[in-house]
């Protein structure tokens, strides 16, 4: 009988021999996961305040981490997904050329990791305000 | 339904958590901004509901590729856990708006 060829999660992790996206793939789901806890505890503390009391300051910043990236790398995926911004494809004659992912794809993957830098960095300003570690 | 129209449905309310997300962000930490009542009700309500259906289906797509074989069984699973979980967080959202 054939194996199936199923990693599970660790093989989220493996990295090597594979480009850029593939590292984005494991970081989306990563993120999508915190996230989901998130909303979990948001939950909690909005229902037991006093249990859960609302937290400021590291967790939050993973918080924004998270969210920042997932959107950014979200907005990317659906727009690569749907066919926009996709590199041309070629006939494979030698001597080959680079594949469809290092054209317009790639440039369009850095300007996304730039947003999510961006993004990050306004939340990241308004997080300060609000603890008032900045005025 | 089909595995394709629930992925359409995933995009879709990608992009509304990204509006909506976006408003309760702004609501909760510029106080400035003016959005409150009734708008902030409509705003969450919508908010939720595409949280919950956007996590839900991701939670699902992943025990699914981990468990291929189980994947009805994961579908019913998570869409009772999804609507015990979104008509509490709904009645939460309403207690604590008004």
């Amino acid at each position: 009988m054939r194996k199936e060829n199923r990693g599970g999660v660790f093989s989220w992790f493996d990295f090597r021999n594979y480009s850029l996206e593939r590292f984005l793939y494991t970081m989306h789901r990563v993120s999508g996961i915190g996230l989901v806890i998130w909303i979990a505890i948001h939950t909690m503390q909005n229902a037991f305040p006093k249990l859960f009391p609302f937290m400021y300051g590291w967790e939050y910043t993973i918080l924004l981490l998270l969210l920042s990236f997932h959107a950014a790398n979200g907005m990317r995926l659906l727009i690569t997904e749907l066919g926009f911004l996709l590199g041309k494809t070629y006939r494979p004659v030698y001597p080959y050329k680079m594949g469809v992912i290092y054209g317009t794809q790639k440039k369009f993957t850095i300007v996304m990791l730039l947003i999510f830098f961006m993004i990050f960095l306004v939340m990241f300003y308004y997080l300060m305000l609000n603890m008032r570690v900045i005025t | 339904m089909k595995e394709s129209n629930l992925m359409i449905l995933h995009y879709a309310t990608a992009l509304i958590l990204i509006v909506t997300g976006s408003i309760h962000l702004m609501a909760n930490n510029i106080p400035d901004i003016g959005i409150h009542g009734p708008l902030y009700l409509a705003n969450m309500l919508i908010f939720v509901s595409a949280l919950m259906y956007h996590a839900m289906n991701g939670v699902r797509v992943i025990l699914i590729e981990l468990v291929p074989t189980r994947s009805r069984a994961i579908s019913y699973i998570i869409l009772v856990i999804g609507v015990i979980a979104y008509l509490y967080i709904v009645s939460l959202v309403i207690t604590l708006v008004r």
